[in-house]
């Protein structure tokens, strides 16, 4: 059969199966659909403009996904293909983006956003460095994780920086502790006193609320003022 | 699922659209088994004993999509699984034929429309088929209707048979054949919009399809089953009341009606 509406669903189904066995499994919070309800993918009408094959969402984030059927990777910055991802995208307000995906080896894509057009140099709006043009798993990936960061569990202060912490916030105390007795030579008596009457306690005291802190705990400051008698 | 009974209207059928999507310019059409006898259930629900033949017929005919396509089928879906009486059932099952479904029908006016073909007693396709984890058994008519097809040149085919569809898809997509696998409700809802099928005869197939699931089927491919029935029932019925209206808007535009009513 020569090139027919059906031999074009055969290489649709095809190309399909080819983009479902790169994207999947999915990493993180990521989800593909196929768009069509149908048994397969039968693609655009003819004469209509691009339409989206499969929908991709990383939490709120959602790319629109275009089997260019029979193109090769030419096709990705052909203006005429650029001008129908744009209407794509407009017709899905909602989409951050449009993934239009070469019928190729490795199925090279290109990530279209709004207003993007073929003289347009081929990196993401959102991190320059990012290219917007390469293998589809790879570039979609890349793409996503500007959004969908894999951030690690938050680590605490004493652990993220490797710190004798405990030493060093009782060295700080003391420290903090000779200045205000070097300073007791106060104009106003009722502050010499008070600078007097500081001991080791205080500096133990003022010790253990930065280990609190440092160990990502949290501290009622007014509670541990009133309980010493400190405010 | 209600489906509306009406008496079916004729006129008009077979006449696709001219942007054809239910053919989608493949001028074979192979038809399984399951799908055959789907269609004969219809019928038989459709219409009275006497007419049911006619009815049968007629949505088989309908099926040629205006002339465009041939329609096909193996010796061993038609003679040995449709009409059990050309050649005795293999495995020695009480399986009712096209005949007792719609009584009067014979072999040869279904012949007359769908061309059987000849099939061998041995196939290269492979009997079982692992599709998504799942192990699929590809069946001796489904196969035997592959193997008649695999060197047509465009051509697709219908089946009302979710483990064979989800096989033959399979197949296609790993470059075994290059049949374009279509299942029966989703070909009925193309023809409807192509108008080559009325609504009560859409309907009428989508209600017997669910009708018919055996018992012992899956609750999952049961789910799938009436899912896409409700669905294409529910875009009948729209496309339906939709015309309905826009005739009704047009009438009492017309000058010819007067002033318009509102």
């Amino acid at each position: 059969m020569s090139e027919t509406a059906g031999s074009a669903l055969i290489q649709r189904m095809r190309m399909a199966r080819r983009v479902a066995d790169v994207l999947v499994p999915q990493e993180g919070n990521v989800i593909i659909t196929a768009v069509s309800t149908g048994d397969v993918l039968t693609g655009q009408s003819d004469g209509s403009p691009l339409e989206a094959d499969f929908v991709m969402t990383a939490l709120d984030l959602m790319l629109q996904l275009s089997l260019l059927v029979g193109r090769d990777r030419d096709a990705l910055n052909d203006s005429d293909v650029l001008a129908t991802a744009n209407a794509l995208l407009w017709a899905n307000p909602q989409s951050a983006a449009c993934v239009l995906i070469a019928d190729d080896d490795l199925l090279t894509s290109r990530i279209v956003e709004w207003g993007d057009r073929a003289v347009d140099t081929p990196h993401s709006a959102i991190i320059s460095l990012i290219p917007r043009q390469g293998p589809l798993r790879d570039t979609v990936m890349r793409y996503l994780s500007t959004i969908d960061l894999p951030w690690p569990e938050p680590s605490t202060l004493m652990t993220s920086h490797g710190l004798a912490f405990d030493q060093v916030a009782s060295h700080a105390a003391i420290s903090a502790l000779s200045e205000r007795h070097a300073g007791r030579k106060s104009p106003i008596p009722e502050r010499a006193q008070a600078r007097a009457s500081l001991t080791v306690a205080d500096a133990e005291w003022a010790t253990r609320l930065a280990l609190t802190v440092a160990n990502s705990e949290h501290v009622d400051i007014d509670a541990e003022l009133e309980a010493g008698g400190r405010r | 699922m209600s489906v509306t009974q009406q008496t079916p209207d004729l006129s008009g059928l077979h006449a696709c659209a001219g942007k054809c999507r239910c053919s989608y310019d493949y001028g074979v059409l192979g038809i399984d088994s399951s799908h055959l006898f789907l269609l004969a259930r219809s019928a038989a629900a459709a219409a009275a004993d006497s007419s049911s033949a006619r009815w049968l017929l007629d949505l088989l005919r309908a099926h040629a999509c205006a002339g465009q396509r041939r329609l096909v089928t193996s010796a061993t879906c038609l003679e040995s699984e449709c009409f059990r009486s050309f050649r005795p059932v293999a495995d020695g099952g009480d399986r009712p034929s096209l005949s007792d479904i719609c009584s009067g029908i014979e072999y040869g006016e279904v012949g007359s429309i769908i061309k059987s073909i000849p099939d061998g007693a041995s196939y290269d396709l492979p009997l079982k088929v692992e599709v998504q984890a799942r192990v699929l058994s590809f069946d001796r008519g489904e196969r035997s209707l592959v193997e008649v097809l695999r060197d047509v040149d465009g051509a697709a085919i219908v089946t009302n048979d979710e483990d064979a569809f989800d096989v033959i898809k399979e197949l296609v997509e790993t470059n075994v054949i290059s049949l374009y696998p279509m299942m029966s409700l989703t070909l009925m809802e193309s023809m409807y919009n192509c108008h080559a099928l009325t609504a009560a005869q859409a309907s009428m197939v989508c209600d017997q399809a669910v009708a018919s699931i055996e018992p012992r089927t899956s609750e999952a491919k049961r789910r799938r089953k009436v899912r896409q029935a409700e669905q294409i029932v529910q875009r009948i019925a729209t496309a339906e009341a939709v015309q309905r209206m826009n005739t009704l808007i047009h009438r009492s535009a017309t000058p010819s009606a007067g002033r318009m009513e509102l």
